[in-house]
């Protein structure tokens, strides 16, 4: 709403991808903290509803059993089920894998029935019994596994947290530490939706494809945060913005790249996803690949719209920063804000002077009528 | 600033390029993990806790195992407590499993004859008088030492072990001759080691005559030890011990006055011998001279292949065969032994302990069955050497002593095998007799068999993604940011030409298997590959916006990205090193190759990319519009892309100020 109308006041004549492209956007990225809380919220919930009714469903990595996969030649799902029914029993999931595959899995079995039942698919879909390839996880592995990776999960947050506030600032380090674990909650969540809806579970894949996206997730905050701190230098010493709306502009600034990189980084998953899992069947791939571009997209998001308002909010609440929100509230002619920001740009490039004033508000801390009058 | 951008970037092009050629060349690329071409994999953890040595040595047997089953580029490795067994390509990865999983029994085999190494025998038939000669010297050399410091002793343990059966009559002690490592052998042991080269030429010597050949016919048998201690020559005085358990154990029809007497004899003639080495060899000839009358045929006749190792294949409990000696031991040290008479069934328990004279003594108890058992095998043995043998190898050959009644029973069950053990030597023994090969009970924990066409379709999928992916990151680059896209396209084909070299050097030193979850680590990599770039084309583009002129405005924009790009790479560098270090299985290699691709990237962008731009910024055509930037500051029109140095305001003023921070952001 109202960010718009500033726009199209300071560049009234550009589209919105000539002002993406150039940098001169100017969205309400920390104002708008209740929006981006709601969106996020509602994601949060229904997936921890999900979770906790439904919980999530584990591949045989995690709970143990016997997995066989191979070509389908003449097998069909109700023949594979007459032929593996005599031996591990009829309770087995199978499905079909891309065009050409089969997969069937089933319960605990030990070695010699494992082989037996390879050879009964063998034979009964005609292929060769080394074409048939088999997964056996013991019971106790997956618990190893799932203990395996929250260690890590830990070590890596108190590792990378320390890594952020050296590198820059504690309360960084929280605000990025937030965000991901907000990508957590929903990558979770969603999974747990997925895995009621549609049967898809949690394998190895999965959780190293999670792993991947906390680290890209860290990845984009950081190059975001990296911006922040470097304006927050110059604003710090000047007065001339409040902490908000340092984040804010750096936001903007590096709006488009945020973009791009995660467009990137979306490219070569959607590419596995498409290809590799639908087409050609590769279910690994298909498991990374999900996942991936799940997490790539909450992470993208949470970096911008979680970590920097909470980032603001913790800032906002430093005497340095407060000093110069006061001084600015107080109005008089150093009020300088994002949109003034931007239009200063756009006028340096277009030689027109022409400030916009507005007020700055805080999270939190804004009186309703001053919101209201920004609104033109 | 003055530096010159053309060396480093030459050094990294060419770098990439030789890397590539360098593996077309040798014509190798990267190992493919099993899921990429087929193959098997186990995780096998204890069922219980045990020490990591343990684990180590568990890992050993299983290494030998999957070598002596013909399987190429296996990969065994110890992660936490549990080991991974990773076979790609395997043909038949049943049968191999199979092999890991059965922990493979304990065999009691007696000892037929001892056979000189496969090399040696090689070497003698080439030219049969003159290397034959030397076998008997080379083989008395490597022995002689220990035979030397054992010759004191020797004479304790051989009269006097009887002695202390006698005591404690409910023991009868088995002289060990070998044991698993090699230094411990020498005192008791000493014996058979002097005498395993002079019976192992003797055996040579009299051919195919099956081992008992010594006991059945003992007018051939007698000359043969005596010529053979004579042959031994440099170690006279141990050639004295040496024929003691020999004849003992070859003769048993002749009772112990004979055996004693023997030695003496031979001794003799070896105190004869010692005097010159001619002499010596002139015994070897003597062999040579009597073994016409058992094989006619000279030397050459022999065929080598019946005293080959027998294979695992053909390592049947039926079956009459050559094993070798623990690997500890010198290699030239191979046994002939009999069919299998018990197994490791018969042990009930085996335990390490000292003996009253304050060596290492494995002490055995066997049940009820194992008990008759082996006093069968025992009395049909006695004082002949009985092997115990472990996975086609022989940890420990016995002699079997026999109690003052001259007799070898065993009737309480309990056994001791003494020896010049050491603690560890006594520990490795009695674990082997308790748990048969593998020293602890293990169990598969996660089993994966990949058919080759399923590896084969996801290295394909793999692949094809990956192409398309990378092809739809720089088509996008290219529309993006036009003349730096070929940049960003150009760099891409310089990381991958190095990511391929580096990866398949590791491959063939380290044996790096490229994996799936590291395929995919890399195709993931590309988004924070490309990153670095858009990040640096960013932060030029703010500069050039905001006046700066075209050069400048790269190595400014370089300076800040570069600090973005290590912090940000270095995040993803440590969470990558955490999972690594903290996890098993395809987790490490996905992280694996996300450490190496963000590391590269580092390397790409600092010596790569800023000076491609760098070059490029010197160039006029290349302006602000070459990369889509049309509404540059009027500072850098008017100076018209000259490179003024124009200097950024230095925040004095606040209006500058504000257009300087808002329209890039200086550090």
């Amino acid at each position: 709403m109202s960010a718009l109308t500033i726009e199209e006041v300071s560049t009234p004549t550009h589209s919105l991808w000539y002002r993406l492209y150039n940098g001169e956007t100017n969205i309400e990225f920390v104002r708008r903290w209740k929006r981006w809380l709601l969106i996020s919220g509602t994601f949060i919930v229904i997936g921890l509803l999900t979770l906790l009714t439904a919980g999530l469903k584990l591949g045989i990595d995690f709970k143990g059993g016997t997995a066989w996969e191979m070509p389908r030649g003449t097998l069909s799902v109700e023949k594979a089920r007459d032929v593996v029914g005599p031996i591990v029993g009829r309770n087995v999931v199978i499905q079909t894998v891309g065009t050409d595959a089969i997969r069937i899995r089933g319960g605990k079995t030990d070695g010699p029935k494992q082989e037996k039942v390879a050879a009964a698919l063998a034979k009964a879909a005609g292929v060769k019994q080394k074409d048939v390839s088999v997964t056996f996880v013991g019971p106790s592995w997956g618990k190893d596994v799932s203990n395996k990776a929250r260690t890590a999960l830990v070590w890596f947050f108190v590792v990378i947290s320390a890594y952020i506030a050296l590198r820059f600032q504690w309360k960084m380090a929280i605000a990025a530490l937030i965000a991901v674990i907000h990508d957590v909650l929903i990558t979770v969540g969603i999974y747990a939706l997925v895995g009621k809806l549609f049967g898809v579970e949690v394998t190895p894949a999965t959780v190293i494809a999670f792993l991947t996206i906390l680290g890209f997730s860290l990845y984009d905050t950081i190059v975001v945060f990296d911006k922040v701190a470097e304006n927050e230098k110059t604003f710090a010493a000047s007065g001339k913005l409040a902490y908000i709306d340092v984040v804010n502009l750096s936001m903007n600034q590096v709006l488009m790249r945020s973009l791009n990189t995660s467009f990137i980084a979306v490219l070569p998953v959607l590419s596995m996803l498409v290809l590799g899992a639908w087409v050609l069947g590769a279910t690994t791939i298909g498991d990374f690949a999900l996942a991936l571009f799940i997490g790539l997209l909450t992470g993208a998001y949470s970096s911008i719209f979680v970590a920097s308002p909470i980032l603001a909010y913790l800032k906002e609440r430093e005497e340095v920063w407060g000093v110069i929100r006061k001084k600015l509230l107080r109005g008089g002619e150093g009020v300088v804000t994002a949109e003034m920001g931007a239009a200063a740009r756009s006028n340096v490039a277009t030689g027109v002077v022409d400030a916009v004033n507005s007020t700055t508000i805080f999270p939190g801390t804004a009186p309703r009528g001053r919101k209201q009058g920004r609104v033109r | 600033m003055k530096r010159n951008p053309v060396i480093p970037l030459v050094l990294v092009v060419l770098a990439a390029i030789g890397g590539v050629l360098g593996t077309v060349f040798t014509s190798s690329s990267p190992l493919l993990g099993l899921d990429l071409q087929g193959g098997a994999s186990v995780v096998l953890r204890p069922t219980k806790n045990v020490k990591p040595d343990v684990l180590d040595r568990t890992i050993g047997i299983i290494r030998s195992r999957v070598d002596s089953s013909g399987v190429a580029e296996a990969d065994i490795t110890r992660q936490g407590d549990s080991i991974v067994v990773q076979l790609p390509g395997v043909k038949d990865p049943d049968r191999i499993l199979r092999i890991l999983q059965t922990t493979a029994e304990l065999r009691f085999r007696p000892v037929l004859g001892d056979i000189p190494s496969e090399d040696e025998l090689k070497a003698a038939l080439a030219t049969p008088t003159t290397k034959l000669g030397s076998v008997t010297k080379t083989v008395t050399i490597t022995t002689a030492p220990k035979a030397g410091t054992a010759t004191t002793k020797v004479g304790s343990p051989t009269t006097g072990a009887p002695a202390t059966t006698s005591a404690a009559s409910v023991t009868t002690v088995v002289t060990a001759t070998t044991v698993v490592a090699a230094t411990s052998i020498v005192a008791t042991t000493a014996p058979a080691a002097v005498v395993a080269p002079a019976a192992g030429f003797n055996h040579f010597a009299i051919g195919n005559q099956a081992a008992d050949s010594a006991a059945a016919t003992p007018t051939t048998a007698a000359p043969a030890p005596t010529t053979a201690a004579a042959s031994a020559s440099t170690a006279a005085a141990t050639a004295s011990t040496a024929a003691s358990p020999t004849t003992a154990a070859a003769s048993p029809t002749t009772a112990a006055g004979t055996a004693t007497a023997a030695p003496t004899t031979a001794a003799g003639t070896a105190t004869t011998a010692v005097k010159s080495a001619t002499t010596a060899l002139a015994s070897v000839t003597t062999i040579k001279g009597s073994a016409p009358t058992t094989v006619p045929a000279a030397a050459p006749a022999f065929d080598l292949s019946q005293y080959n190792t027998t294979s695992r294949e053909k390592d049947t409990p039926e079956a009459v065969v050559i094993l070798p000696k623990d690997k500890a031991l010198p290699s030239s040290l191979r046994l002939q032994l009999g069919p299998v008479a018990l197994t490791g069934a018969i042990v009930k328990d085996a335990t390490p302990s000292i003996s009253q004279s304050g060596s290492w003594q494995v002490d055995i108890e066997l049940n009820g069955r194992g008990t008759t058992g082996f006093n069968k095998l025992a009395q049909d043995n006695c004082r002949k050497r009985v092997a115990i043998v472990l996975d086609g190898v022989v940890v420990s050959d016995p002699v079997i002593n026999a109690d003052q009644s001259g007799t070898c029973s065993f009737p309480s069950g309990r056994v001791q095998i003494t020896g010049n053990f050491s603690e560890s030597d006594a520990r490795g023994l009695s674990t082997a007799l308790r748990f048969g090969s593998l020293p602890v009970e293990l169990i598969p924990q996660q089993k994966q068999v990949v058919s080759p066409t399923l590896g084969r379709d996801s290295l394909r999928a793999g692949i094809l993604s990956g192409i398309i992916g990378l092809a739809l990151v720089a088509l996008y680059m290219l529309v993006y940011y036009r003349l730096l896209g070929l940049v960003v396209v150009s760099g891409l084909l310089v990381s991958v030409g190095l990511l391929w070299s580096i990866v398949t050097f590791l491959s063939a030193k380290q044996g790096l298997a490229l994996s799936l979850s590291g395929a995919v680590g890399i195709i993931v990599s590309v988004g924070v590959t490309v990153d670095s770039y858009v990040v640096f084309f960013e932060r030029i583009r703010d500069e050039i916006r905001s006046g700066k002129p075209m050069v400048s405005s790269v190595e400014r924009g370089f300076k800040s990205a570069w600090r973005t790009i290590l912090a940000a790479d270095l995040t993803s560098f440590i969470g990558a090193l955490v999972l690594y270090l903290l996890t098993v299985g395809s987790v490490r290699g996905f992280a694996f190759f996300l450490m190496l691709s963000t590391a590269l990237d580092l390397v790409v962008t600092y010596f790569f990319t800023r000076n491609l731009v760098a070059i490029l910024a010197r160039r006029k055509s290349f302006t602000g519009r070459s990369l889509g930037i049309y509404n540059q500051a009027p500072a850098a029109v008017a100076a018209g892309g000259v490179t003024t140095g124009v200097l950024r305001p230095t925040g004095t003023k606040p209006a500058s100020q504000i257009s300087a921070s808002t329209s890039g952001g200086q550090s």
